[in-house]
């Protein structure tokens, strides 16, 4: 009963339950939003504008509803290095492989390398 | 009984002052983090690569899924509540809630099965050409997911009818559970976007 006491104590959700129904509505509402913008044709500023909505998403459901904003240090350090990490696989894979339709010599054909080199040129360019 | 309850509470602390089981958890979510890095750059990679249709533009159906993604952000609300009503000892909104997000799950897996029935009926499979390839690898990895997880969480609703409930650290596998549950959220929310809605 003591451990239990505790375990409230220290592990319960900080958050009540109207405040999950709301982070839930919110949700729903940058969905909606996410799909207005897939259909409306910005342009350009459309992927970025889709990335940063569904990165708020993921951001809220980790820090709210997975607790990592109240949890310890560890566990956000652990899941960051899994992101970082992940987040290195794409950036490589895609610099390794991406097929440039530019190289008209290519037809298909990718030189790892080169494609390496520029895509990681372009990126250091665009920040 | 107190004592031997703190006892057993205390071996899955670990030096860091964090429960191991929850640690564990977070460590299989970051591996995890990889996994799906890799099949969704392989995603990317392949985008604009079929040279014979169908095509991305011509056979999604965004409602449908933008159906099912609502679905699978209202299991996660549903999971909160059922980690809420553990951590309270409130086995009635536990229960409900967990049932809730089974069914939920259950649906989403339904959606997934539909869309893959209807692209297959289209001539889409699996060796059609690199869209169908790279689309069926990704989402299919995602739904087995979320059948793992519908199977976890069914376990652990069975395991809360039992008379004495989870036992003392019911709160926690609740919690653990719902880590996993979150994350399959949290993958479906990039794969929506990416395959979804960004125009290839």
């Amino acid at each position: 009963m003591a451990s239990d006491a505790h375990a409230t104590e220290t592990h319960a959700p900080p958050l009540r339950p109207r405040q999950y129904l709301i982070i839930g509505l919110i949700l729903t509402v940058i969905t909606v939003v996410e799909l207005w913008v897939s259909y409306s044709g910005l342009g350009s500023a459309l992927v970025p504008i889709l990335l940063i909505l569904s990165t708020v998403k993921f951001v809220i459901v980790v820090a709210l509803f997975m607790h990592l904003k109240f949890e310890s240090r560890l566990f956000t350090w652990m899941f960051m290095i899994g992101l970082l990490l992940g987040g290195a696989v794409l950036i490589s894979l895609i610099a390794l492989f991406w097929n440039d339709p530019s190289d008209a010599l290519g037809g298909g054909v990718v030189e790892s390398g080169g494609h390496a080199t520029r895509f990681l040129a372009d990126l250091a360019r665009s920040l | 009984m107190a004592a031997a309850s703190d006892t057993a509470n205390a071996e899955h602390h670990t030096s860091a002052g964090v429960d191991n089981r929850m640690l564990l958890m977070w460590i299989f979510l970051a591996s995890e983090c990889l996994f799906f890095a890799s099949l969704i750059s392989t995603y990317l990679v392949f985008q604009g690569e079929s040279l014979v249709g169908p095509l991305p533009g011509e056979i999604l159906d965004i409602p449908t899924t933008s159906a099912s993604t609502f679905v699978l952000l209202m299991s996660s609300v549903t999971m909160v509540l059922a980690v809420y009503g553990a951590k309270h000892g409130s086995q009635l909104m536990l229960k409900l809630s967990l049932l809730a997000t089974v069914l939920l799950g259950l649906v989403f897996l339904g959606f997934q099965v539909y869309e893959f029935k209807m692209f297959v009926h289209e001539g889409l499979t699996l060796s059609t050409n690199q869209f169908g390839s790279s689309f069926f690898l990704l989402t299919g990895f995602h739904g087995t997911h979320v059948g793992v997880g519908v199977l976890y969480l069914t376990s652990l609703l069975i395991g809360s009818t039992r008379r004495n409930g989870l036992g003392a650290d019911g709160g926690t596998q609740i919690e653990i559970a719902g880590l996993y549950w979150h994350f399959v959220d949290i993958v479906w929310i990039i794969i929506f976007t990416i395959i979804y809605l960004i125009p290839s």
